[in-house]
């Protein structure tokens, strides 16, 4: 398998910059819907995530989402990244997070994918609700809001690489 | 990010932040954050309006200087956050552990019971 992004992308000739939407070519493998996909990398510094945010409102703008879905959609890319950047790999050498928007069936799906260490947020426990502030742990709330908020969250380990999908409904 | 601290009638400080309390917004006031809520004053009033945006980052942010404030003997409240960070803030559990108030009043009352 060649190296990260830009070969998934390119399997998508639908994936049109300027997010004009395009039905796909005959014969295009793959099971995601018709429409333009949204694409951006970036690298593992945490500095990267204000043109990420950037990116992602700008990109689900377009697919018409409410700006209170758009928000929660920010954060959880946020925190997810954040998650990758500060967690995932063993040597802070450099690594690429590709993110992908696109239509899906009952909303918008954002894939964010990386080559870290393998981590499913979905299935990692989280701290018990706390009963005082002084019980309470500092830490571990982006998974809770990445839990919470979205719509549905489905995390696969393929290639020897980390695919979180999160759903936004529309 | 920016962030101003006033002291009010009844020893109550009140520190308003404001811009994206994200990654890089947090690490831009939380020094001067943990300085302001780690002084003489037990009654803090944190006010989140002009907060557009709250990242786990930012939450983590608000719980230590909440515990750090009640550590102390005082107490620190939130005042009138924008319908998105409060759904940030109930979603993660916050609400419950560091309240939420619409209104200063309310909130002084809160802080200096």
């Amino acid at each position: 398998m060649p190296s990260p992004s830009s070969r998934i992308y390119g399997q998508d000739s639908s994936a049109a910059a300027d997010g004009r939407t395009t039905p796909p070519a005959a014969g295009v493998a793959g099971t995601a819907p018709p429409g333009p996909v949204h694409s951006l990398s970036v690298v593992n510094n945490l500095a990267e995530l204000r043109r990420m945010s950037e990116w992602l409102v700008q990109a689900a703008r377009s697919f018409a989402l409410p700006p209170e879905r758009i928000s929660e959609l920010e954060l959880c890319a946020n925190e997810a990244v954040t998650n990758v950047i500060s967690y995932a790999y063993d040597r802070p050498d450099h690594h690429t997070i590709a993110l992908r928007l696109r239509r899906a069936a009952d909303g918008v799906n954002l894939e964010i994918e990386d080559d870290g260490r393998p981590f499913d947020p979905l299935s990692a426990t989280l701290p018990a609700a706390p009963a005082s502030l002084d019980d309470a742990q500092i830490g571990g709330a982006g998974l809770k809001l990445i839990r919470g908020m979205m719509a549905a969250c489905h995390y696969q380990r393929r290639n020897d690489k980390n695919i979180l999908t999160l759903t936004v409904r529309s | 990010m920016n962030i101003d601290a006033e002291a009010l009638d009844g020893g109550i400080w009140k520190i308003t932040l404001s811009g994206r309390m994200d990654v890089q917004g947090t690490q831009e006031i939380d020094v001067k954050f943990s300085g302001m809520t780690a002084g003489q004053r037990n009654a803090i009033v944190v006010d989140l309006s002009g907060v557009e945006f709250l990242a786990s980052i930012g939450i983590r942010s608000l719980l230590l200087n909440a515990k750090a404030v009640k550590q102390r003997g005082g107490k620190m409240v939130l005042l009138k956050p924008d319908a998105g960070v409060t759904k940030v803030l109930e979603t993660a559990g916050i609400d419950t552990l560091v309240p939420i108030y619409q209104d200063l009043d309310a909130a002084r009352d809160a802080v200096t019971e």
